[in-house]
């Protein structure tokens, strides 16, 4: 398990860390454990792509939330 | 009267479709017992007239602004109406996570899938009977931009309205957890209060009384002890049954990413990213400027040794010819009206009043504009990303960059644009360091005294790129200074990008019309009584009085011209005044010869140009911040801040360029 801010290609959310209202904000992205995202660049900022969408997430963020590598 | 209200998140094309509703026929209104403001309109269906409410977009039920809360206040609620929910096709999973819970909350919605027209483009087909089966609520495919699906949506609507059809509230499984759901539910009455309870969202817990609060925790308990964290656990079953949904309702034919739409993404997050962002803005700025102020157009071509053009820009630019126009206005009715009192209230004070806000707002419509078109092309995301490594050394996201810019052309329109930052801290911290950047009107004061001043035009340009270099240090180290006075809050980015795609001029020009008529509103008012105010002081000779006691300020600088300190006290009311405050004074509109009445030297006028830069800019700007930030005390802290570093600055180079 690796922070998402050095990870690259294709990811499982295994852990996000964070009281429940960044957890919510991050589910209102679409970001939530058990979601697959392809990392489009580590940045900073981290690019993720989720299904239809991409979304940029700071520093601070990405460093919270935890991954595994599926696929690089 | 029926009543349909607008509910969407950011970016889902709710104005775009308030807009193609109400052809552009609508008001605003404070919202009743809160003082934000929405926009309403009367339309009419079929004979039937309809009230239109656009409620202010939220991003999700964690709710952050005022603005947020009463669209939070409206779903959890049950006022009488439809609500149009508006689901933003270009990001249907994400978007349909939001409107799940909305249904949960509402039943008389009809859910319209917007951006119909990019959906065909990408290949996505969407089967709206199959959602209606599952969701249990009419579906209408719409494009808000080209108007398609509209009718049939307002048909929808009227549906519900004349109780036509009746719809229930959506019910989501949630798996081992739903016999907690439902015993919670007999308790407080309402299933979809009883899961939001579990999540512990404060709104819906503060509703309850007291001992169903202690259920909601009891329970809570329960479920943590065996299955783990009830929200996560709520998000989840969400989450799945969102995919369940769509998967069984959307076909999608791949079309790859267009490959120039790709290699541009892999430009802005290279590390070129940030000074192809600094091209553009700086490149946006420099068109509305140059059309307005003829600045910084005239300096380059003076530059080149084109002296004479660049005397034709300037006089032709837009602010040129408007205050042109509002002078020869002024010496028509002074030689044909009888004088009296009021004739010189009109001419002296309403009409260069009027024409202080007539020649500021071409520029504000045109940064509007080309503002707009970033916005709506999908630029403007990219922009904050490639931005947001330089902004993260003063605990800023990317998105700080565009108050900012919109700051260096109006600081008004600027400090309201602190809205669209995430957290409150940023929000507060932009909104109140906003004053620092130089906006246009205190750039024409700046233009004036550098080139009557300084003969180099290499000098000039060097002063004043000084000037807005400081302005940015300034900007930036206040937003890191009133972050000790502002509780901390981690600033992230955390935002989507949406697609690229060609601005459309008709919703650009929406969007330009909306926030330059509030510019007027807000802005022209204010700046009409100014005029009025200081055209009365001058009537009845208050002016000397109050300059001498400003004058008496600055005798460290070796000021003493009264005129120059009333100059200084209006400059507090609004910049661009100053130098009109100065020819009413002095009986003369010729710059140079102010100047030379003045009689101040080289370090006195660099001095004084600092210290013109960076107090407080105007009457207007205060208000501006005060309604973003509604606390008199960070106001009135923040107005101090800004004199104290002024006078300061300019007293340390004063002292600086008499040791040179």
């Amino acid at each position: 398990m690796i922070p998402l801010s050095l990870a690259h290609g294709k990811v499982k959310i295994k852990e996000i860390k964070g009281n429940g209202d960044f957890v919510k904000r991050l589910a209102d992205m679409g970001l939530t454990t058990g979601q697959i995202l392809e990392i489009v660049t580590n940045g900073p900022p981290v690019i993720v792509r989720i299904r239809d969408s991409e979304i940029a997430l700071g520093h601070g963020i990405a460093k919270r939330v935890f991954v595994e590598v599926i696929d690089v | 009267m029926y009543k349909i209200y607008l509910v969407a998140q950011p970016n889902s094309g709710k104005t775009t479709l308030f807009n193609r509703i109400t052809n552009q026929q609508c008001y605003v209104a404070n919202w009743p017992g809160k003082t934000v403001e929405v926009f309403q309109a009367k339309i009419e269906h079929h004979g039937k007239e309809i009230q239109l409410i656009d409620l202010p977009g939220i991003n999700s039920f964690k709710t952050l602004s005022k603005e947020e809360e009463i669209t939070k206040e409206f779903i959890f609620g049950d006022e009488k109406g439809v609500a149009i929910l508006i689901v933003n096709g270009e990001s249907l999973y994400r978007s349909f996570y939001f409107a799940v819970q909305v249904l949960e909350m509402k039943s008389d919605v009809v859910l319209a899938i917007n951006k119909l027209d990019s959906l065909e483009k990408r290949g996505i087909h969407i089967n709206p009977e199959i959602l209606n089966k599952r969701l249990g609520i009419d579906v209408v495919l719409i494009s808000a931009l080209h108007g398609t699906g509209i009718n049939q949506l307002m048909d929808r609507c009227m549906d519900i309205l004349e109780s036509r059809i009746r719809n229930k509230k959506l019910k989501i499984n949630y798996g081992n957890i739903e016999s907690f759901i439902e015993r919670l539910e007999k308790i407080i009455g309402d299933r979809g209060t009883a899961i939001r309870a579990l999540e512990g969202d404060e709104m819906v817990l503060s509703s309850l009384s007291e001992k169903m609060r202690s259920e909601v925790e009891f329970i809570a308990k329960e479920i943590a002890s065996t299955y783990g964290n009830p929200e996560e656990i709520i998000i989840t079953h969400r989450y799945k049954f969102v995919e369940e949904v769509l998967s069984s309702s959307v076909r999608e034919v791949k079309i790859s990413k267009v490959y120039i739409e790709e290699k541009l993404d892999r430009l802005f997050f290279s590390k070129f990213g940030f000074f192809i962002s600094l091209l553009i803005l700086f490149f946006a700025l420099f068109i509305s400027f140059s059309i307005n102020t003829g600045f910084p157009l005239n300096l380059m071509v003076e530059f080149m040794g084109f002296r004479d053009f660049a005397d034709i820009i300037e006089g032709y630019s837009l602010v040129g010819i408007i205050s042109m126009f509002f002078d020869s206005i002024s010496s028509i009715l002074d030689e044909n009206l009888p004088e009296s009192f009021l004739t010189n209230l009109l001419i002296g004070g309403i009409i260069p009043g009027v024409g202080i806000v007539a020649s500021f707002f071409p520029l504000i419509l045109v940064l509007n504009f080309v503002m707009s078109l970033i916005e709506d092309s999908g630029l403007m995301a990219r922009i904050a990303v490639s931005m947001d490594r330089f902004f993260s050394f003063f605990a800023l996201t990317g998105k700080s960059v565009f108050p900012f810019s919109i700051s260096l052309a109006c600081n008004v329109p600027g400090v309201a644009t602190s809205r669209v930052l995430e957290t409150d801290s940023e929000r507060l911290r932009v909104a109140l360091a906003s004053p620092f950047v130089i906006c246009q009107a205190r750039l024409l004061v700046l233009v004036l005294f550098v080139t009557f001043m300084i003969t180099s035009p290499l000098i000039q340009s060097a002063t004043i790129i000084l000037i807005y270099l400081l302005s940015v240090f300034l900007f930036l180290g206040a937003t890191k200074i009133y972050s000790k006075v502002i509780k901390r809050e981690i600033s992230e980015l955390l935002m989507e990008l949406p697609p690229y795609h060609f601005p459309n001029l008709k919703v650009s020009w929406w969007i330009t019309w909306t926030r330059s008529k509030a510019f007027i509103t807000k802005v022209g008012k204010i700046i009409l009584l100014i005029s009025i105010i200081i055209w009365l002081l001058e009537f009845f000779e208050i002016t000397k009085i109050l300059g001498s006691l400003i004058a008496k300020i600055f005798s460290p600088f070796g000021f003493e011209s009264a005129e120059l300190g009333f100059a200084l006290l209006m400059g507090f009311l609004a910049k661009e005044v100053i130098i009109s405050s100065l020819a009413i004074s002095f009986g003369t509109s010729d710059i140079s010869e102010i100047i030379s009445k003045l009689g101040i030297t080289f370090d006195q006028t660099i001095a004084l140009i600092i210290f013109i830069s960076f107090y407080t800019p105007c009457v207007a700007t205060i208000s501006a911040i005060h309604t973003e930030i509604r606390s008199y005390r960070l106001l009135a802290l923040s107005i101090a801040f800004q004199l104290f570093v002024a006078y300061n600055l300019a007293f340390l180079v004063y002292k600086i360029m008499n040791l040179i």
